[in-house]
């Protein structure tokens, strides 16, 4: 029973890692980019739904669309102000990280100084639980799975079927014939980067609304990213879902025998397992043809 | 003649004016104490409300009341952000810029590295909050606080008398809750209780819920949660309420009262028992009068370490930080707003925690 | 005129690779620009589609200058580009590489009966259409990087090196289809290749580089049956 439940546990953290896991994997396969201020993003878009809901009033549904829609639009935003000069001037990629660890740093700071460091809630007190018998799910463990059911299958068609859901592949393939097949890079960015950032919102609305809005809430969850992208596999953007799961599972799992002080020992020590096992993550052997 | 008679006047006055400015200068020169804290970052609200402003708030009583020894008190901030090594860069400049004779500090992990550099420095370290036991250890430091160890025994007890035989503990990482955990751990099975899980969880978590879901398994009778922070202590007890442990009591510490568990709501901390100091009323109306919301028990504590250094300056006579630093570790007994504290021979106080119950949303004293 | 280039200077950054290059192609004409190993051939196409920048000179494609344009704009004039190494993209199917061929197209209703034609022209496209291209044999890639470039119906079609890597017999086979491409088409085609010989069977016209200039210009017969080809080619 306990197993079980943790095996429940680690499912939805996953899910949530798995939103802002993709959406910074979509970016990094399509623009190259380390984007560590998807994390500020991620705050932003909680930002916005407090706003929406607490000093707006707006229903929550139309709240969530209003914080969806900021966080795609901060992304862009980051793009255009951070990455697109330091693009102009052709910076490297070690640039382009530095430069994305500074906006998260600033962004951090900025709604530290709007917001102050306290922690805005959305709502009052423990959330809706269901039992199972022994078994006991919150309600946002239910959504997150909701969320990741219908999300994730709707990007793979958009990837899949659409015009720019192609060429957004395609341009993470190979840059050049990109170029060459008349697709407009600088504006693929910007869809790009809302895409991703769009997931971020999705898992921020869950997570701000569950446990409030925090200056720094973003850092950790982009360092999750990071790490379940490594396990994932770079470029493939299923193993970074799957890495994401893996990692929230690891995360509970670890728990059935161990304590929770053991927590990072199990997490960092899978990573560097794979690091140097499995360089190319679980599913390095996708990306054989990919292009180097 | 005359130029020359003048030439003299003039570097008499030039003279007279000089020591005369100098002496005044000396008397008017401010005490100058130092606040060398995280201020900004993750907690940094809550270290401005309960561990700065109660300092600047005593400062600005005494000040409004004609200073000590008719100087003013000066009081410096630095932050220190929460790392060691910032922790001492902030406390050497506030020694060598400010020239301050004592320095309030909190947290366990930025205190303790700046000891050292304190004691060289002969600056007293004020330390109003802090519970690990080894801070008493420096000849230079006080605190207004029961040790950590001492809340062990006092959950313990209640514990046992409420008839729980088995507990849990969850706690987040830190040196003085590990302290606090082990004192309650051995307490209770001295008693005949048994600890039947023990969970931990980091500061940066938001999450505790797998750790819960182990704990539930246990089916205890208890659980004993203990943190650093309110915005933690929330976070805790939210997801205890969420992961339905059944537990018939849940034990903690001052925390419970902070703001932000009563900003989460939900009554998540109803029925808790847990250790503090009582606030003198009268303290908390004027602070409150003052600073726009109600103290907490850290914020009192803060106060109260502050008033006692300016009472033992009065005392001694002076800001010489060595003499002062001997007047505090003779003084005897102190009324301070938290309870009667007693020094006898360091800046270790005597002192226990007293029980309180949440009942109603209010924070009242626990009666078994 | 269909294309013009008119003293071209091009390199990458402060390298300048092309010095002051003339070249022209003619309607339904196939002309071939030959060169030795670092002629600057590569670079010549890549500057003239605008892959690269131009230092100055001038590209005109069907009366309009072009030099500056977007990629978007000469594909929609009706000029199609092949990177050296029949390039794809790797990980997407087929069917995938093919559609996007035709990217920029302003009618997209165009694209899925252009796919029919090119699979027609190419049935090994038709067969493999949900296989990665990176799974593709090589001259089964060079089918379809030029098939991809056929979408957007191209006037003009620039290829570089379209026998690289494939075997003497797929070289038959390419410059077969290349040829009937054109043909059918009525389309141009500028051909860059290092291996002239089958590439001035089928052009009209030759260019040969050295050194980022011009060194022959002349009908591909002409050129062929010349004792002077193998000197120019290294670079006499």
């Amino acid at each position: 029973m306990l197993l079980l439940q943790l095996f429940i546990d680690g499912m939805a953290s996953g899910a949530l890692y798995a939103l802002t896991a993709v959406g910074f994997a979509i970016i990094y396969n399509g623009t190259r980019i380390l984007h560590m201020a998807h994390g500020a993003v991620f705050t932003a878009g909680g930002y916005a739904l407090y706003i929406a809901v607490k000093l707006l009033n707006l229903p929550i549904a139309v709240a969530v669309v209003v914080a969806l829609a900021s966080a795609a639009a901060f992304g862009v935003l980051i793009d255009l102000l951070v990455y697109r000069p330091l693009r102009a001037r052709k910076s490297s990629e070690a640039a382009l990280f530095i430069g994305s660890i500074g906006a998260l740093t600033l962004c951090q700071a900025v709604f530290a100084l709007i917001f102050t460091t306290d922690t805005l809630y959305l709502r009052q007190g423990p959330l809706p639980i269901y039992d199972f018998g022994e078994i006991s799910i919150t309600i946002m463990h239910i959504i997150a799975a909701g969320i990741v059911i219908v999300v994730f299958p709707i990007l793979h068609l958009f990837l899949t079927l659409t015009k720019y859901g192609r060429a957004i592949r395609a341009l993470a393939d190979n840059p050049k014939l990109s170029v060459v097949r008349g697709v407009n890079v600088e504006r693929l960015y910007m869809l790009i980067f809302a895409i991703g950032s769009l997931l971020a919102g999705f898992a921020v609305s869950l997570i701000a609304y569950d446990l409030g809005v925090r200056p720094e809430m973003g850092f950790p969850v982009m360092f999750v990213s990071l790490v379940a992208v490594i396990v994932g596999g770079v470029g493939y953007l299923p193993g970074a879902a799957a890495g994401a799961f893996l990692l929230g599972l690891l995360q509970n799992l670890s728990l059935w025998q161990l304590s929770g002080r053991w927590q990072d020992v199990v997490v960092f020590g899978a990573l560097l397992i794979f690091l140097i096992f499995r360089p190319a993550g679980l599913f390095g052997h996708m990306l054989s043809t990919r292009r180097v | 003649m005359q130029t020359m008679n003048s030439n003299r006047l003039r570097i008499i006055f030039a003279a007279a004016s000089l020591v005369f400015t100098t002496v005044l200068s000396q008397a008017q020169e401010p005490i100058k104490i130092g606040v060398a804290m995280p201020t900004g970052g993750q907690n940094g609200e809550y270290v401005k409300r309960s561990f700065v402003a109660p300092t600047e708030f005593a400062a600005r009583e005494i000040n409004a009341a004609g200073g000590i020894l008719g100087r003013q008190v000066k009081v410096t901030v630095e932050d220190t952000r929460f790392d060691g090594a910032g922790a001492v860069a902030a406390l050497t400049k506030l020694i060598n810029v400010d020239k301050i004779m004592a320095v309030f500090t909190a947290f366990t992990p930025l205190t303790l590295p700046q000891l050292p550099v304190a004691e060289e420095n002969k600056v007293i370290v004020v330390a109003g909050a802090m519970e690990h036991p080894d801070l008493t250890k420096s000849r230079w430091a006080v605190r207004m606080t029961p040790t950590a160890e001492k809340a062990g025994p006092v959950i313990a007890d209640a514990a046992n008398k409420l008839g729980m035989k088995t507990a849990v503990i969850l706690s987040e990482e830190n040196e003085a809750i590990r302290i606090s955990v082990r004192s309650f751990a051995a307490a209770f099975e001295k008693l005949g209780g048994k600890i039947v899980g023990d969970e931990t969880f980091k500061t940066q978590d938001t999450e505790m819920r797998g750790q819960l879901t182990k704990l539930r398994a246990a089916r205890p009778d208890a659980i004993y949660v203990i943190a650093s922070q309110g915005r933690i202590m929330g976070l805790a007890l939210k997801q205890i309420s969420e992961a339905q442990l059944r537990q018939k009591h849940i034990f903690s510490n001052h925390l419970v009262e902070d703001r932000e568990i009563k900003a989460i709501g939900g009554g998540i901390s109803e029925g808790v028992i847990y250790t503090t100091l009582n606030i003198d009323p009268a303290f908390a109306a004027r602070f409150k009068a003052g600073m726009g919301y109600d103290p907490d028990a850290n914020a009192a504590k803060n106060y109260d370490a502050t008033m006692l250094l300016f009472e033992a300056i009065k005392r001694a006579g002076t800001d010489d930080s060595t003499k002062v630093r001997d007047t505090i570790y003779s003084f005897g007994p102190y009324k301070g707003t938290v309870g009667d504290f007693k020094f006898e021979g360091s800046g270790e106080p005597i002192i226990a925690p007293i029980l309180k119950v949440i009942k109603g949303g209010e924070f009242v004293d626990y009666k078994p | 005129m269909l294309l013009q280039v008119n003293n071209l200077h091009a390199g990458y950054g402060a390298k300048q690779v092309i010095h002051g290059v003339d070249i022209n192609v003619r309607e339904r004409e196939i002309v071939a620009v030959l060169g030795h190993n670092g002629a600057g051939k590569s670079t010549l196409m890549s500057a003239i589609f605008g892959a690269i920048p131009v230092v100055s000179g001038s590209v005109f494609f069907a009366g309009a200058d072009i030099t500056y344009s977007a990629p978007s704009d000469k594909v929609n004039a009706g000029l199609g580009y092949s990177p050296q190494g029949g390039e794809s993209f790797r990980s997407l199917s087929v069917i995938d590489n093919l559609t996007l061929g035709g990217f920029a197209l302003k009618d997209q209703s165009q694209i899925p009966g252009r796919i029919k034609q090119v699979q027609e022209l190419f049935p090994a496209l038709y067969e493999r259409r949900n296989s990665r291209a990176g799974s593709l044999s090589g001259g089964e890639r060079q089918m379809l990087s030029l098939g991809a470039l056929l979408i957007a119906a191209p006037r003009l079609i620039i290829l570089d090196e379209p026998s690289g890597g494939l075997s003497p017999i797929m070289v038959d086979k390419m410059y077969e289809a290349i040829e009937n491409v054109a043909k059918t088409l009525n389309a141009s085609v500028l051909l860059v290749e290092q291996e002239a010989h089958h590439a001035l069977e089928i052009a009209d016209r030759a260019y040969v580089l050295g050194n980022g200039r011009v060194t022959f210009e002349g009908p591909a017969k002409e050129l062929a049956e010349s004792d002077k080809l193998s000197n120019l080619l290294l670079g006499f």
